[in-house]
């Protein structure tokens, strides 16, 4: 008298389509205005209207930069130029390190000058303030204690 | 009553897709935007709304919100009787729980969900202010705006449908199961436990859900099961033996019957409650969702009378090889009745 009882269907879930890849934003935003208003009503009540950042939750958001650190370590080298002793290791350092670019070089060079007076090169005679420009277009040569351009005339 | 659980069903049906295709873009969203947005404060905050989503999504609410549909409509009594005997299994035997305490862990989820919405939302809403990422921004406030909406809206249906259920498995009942044209009533006694009613209730910004134990009565529980056989006996219909067979045989069983009834007048409550037990015979496989309390009382009785069910059981196998459909009891009343009558 005893039947087989039928099997139980088993709920199956049918499996969710995948999210969409592209999502027109302005549609997006429309279709939910509703919700969206009272949600701004809610947090409205909720921070009294204040929507400042807190300063403890703030970041610094330029760790990943790179380029600022560099600069400042250029900035550094440029302060090394003012004394003589200074130099002298500047350019020792120069020369074991990667060479510059000419023109960063020149550049550098021009900045060394000092505001009033001579600069005096290695074997200690006197150099105008314009003798990188003057050296790079005439002979140089050493007369009365300075480093004079050489004119033809 | 039925229209409300209808609605209820329409809705929860049409909601619960939704809230499974934001669930999808917003895992893609924080997918996409990870790597540039992961230290701040408003992703972290998003992140906690993911990893809710994902909870419920393992909940797997489509599941227990068909059981609990299943148990109201009635549609499919088998798995009704399941469903509802598998309530009365000790909370936390083993290691699987009833879909009751699934449901109630769901909407203790769904309660809890809505707090980190509210504040991702907020944190979201300092960008507007600076009005730094806009597309990002713009997105995520739309995605939390129809999450919270749809959570909540979600919530208050699965209380009402736990309520629903939990009235239903309280009241005792009686459940018709119709297999290869054999009708069979199984009756279902509730077990005097603490039941569990759930409230929401609105405060300033969300809803916050409310849980209260119960007891049941046991006096109420005596009576239920007193008045359950009066209800029983005037529920079913039975014909009697004399409108199928006309055999020699049931003369005899006239004369035994008669002077049985002329001995005890309370017997006759013992025939029909005999007559259970071989309902029961004939479908082996329900016997175990009922009562042990009730079997020990048929078992009791069939043994102390052990002639009668002999006949119901020849009587019964006459019976299907003339009419299959017709039902599968024969009550004494009606016997006694017609006795009376000629």
């Amino acid at each position: 008298m005893v039947t087989a009882g039928t099997k139980k269907p088993q709920v199956s879930v049918p499996t969710p389509p995948p999210p969409p890849w592209k999502i027109n934003l302005q549609k997006y935003a429309e279709s939910r205005a509703l919700e969206l208003h009272s949600l701004q009503s809610i947090i409205e009540n909720r921070v009294n209207s204040d929507y400042r950042s807190q300063k403890n939750k703030r970041r610094r958001t330029t760790v990943f930069d790179n380029q600022i650190a560099r600069k400042g370590c250029r900035r550094k080298r440029q302060k090394l130029g003012i004394i003589d002793k200074a130099l002298a290791k500047s350019g020792l350092e120069e020369n074991h390190q990667k060479k510059l670019p000419r023109c960063v070089h020149r550049r550098y060079e021009l900045k060394k000058n000092p505001e009033n007076g001579f600069c005096t090169s290695g074997d200690v005679t006197k150099r105008l303030r314009t003798h990188v420009w003057h050296a790079k277009w005439f002979a140089m040569t050493k007369l009365w204690g300075y480093h004079l351009p050489l004119c033809l005339q | 009553m039925g229209t409300e659980f209808e609605t209820i069903e329409a809705r929860i049906t049409s909601m619960l897709p939704q809230l499974q295709s934001e669930c999808g873009i917003l895992q893609r969203m924080v997918y996409k935007n990870k790597n540039q947005h992961r230290r701040s404060s408003y992703f972290q905050r998003l992140l906690k709304v993911r990893r809710d989503l994902r909870l419920l999504q393992s909940a797997n609410m489509e599941e227990l919100v068909s059981s609990c549909l299943l148990v109201i409509k009635g549609d499919r009594p088998k798995q009704k009787l399941h469903l509802l005997g598998s309530l009365k299994r000790r909370k936390c035997d083993g290691d699987k729980h009833n879909f009751m305490e699934r449901l109630l862990g769901a909407a203790r989820l769904l309660a809890e969900m809505v707090e980190p919405i509210l504040k991702a939302a907020s944190e979201v809403s300092v960008l507007f202010a600076q009005s730094f990422f806009m597309g990002f921004s713009v997105t995520i406030m739309a995605l939390l705006a129809r999450l919270r909406v749809l959570v909540q809206q979600i919530l208050l249906d699965v209380v009402s449908l736990f309520n629903m259920v939990s009235s239903l498995s309280i009241s005792k009942q009686s459940i018709k199961i119709t297999h290869n044209g054999i009708e069979v009533f199984r009756d279902f006694y509730p077990v005097s436990d603490d039941f569990v009613t759930l409230e929401c209730v609105w405060k300033s910004d969300k809803f916050i859900l409310l849980e209260r134990k119960h007891k049941t009565n046991d006096e109420s529980h005596v009576e239920d099961s007193g008045g359950n056989v009066s209800v029983q006996t005037s529920d079913v219909n039975y014909n009697s033996i004399e409108s199928f067979l006309g055999d020699d045989q049931l003369f005899h069983e006239r004369v035994e019957a008669d002077v049985v009834a002329k001995e005890d007048p309370n017997h006759i409550d013992d025939m029909n409650t005999d007559l259970l037990t071989g309902s029961s015979q004939i479908d082996d496989k329900e016997t175990r969702y009922s009562d042990q309390d009730t079997t020990k009382a048929f078992i009791n009785e069939s043994s102390q009378e052990a002639g009668l069910p002999a006949s119901s059981r020849s009587s019964t196998n006459d019976k299907l090889q003339s009419c299959p459909k017709k039902v599968a009891f024969v009550s004494i009343k009606n016997l006694t009745l017609m006795r009376h009558k000629s």
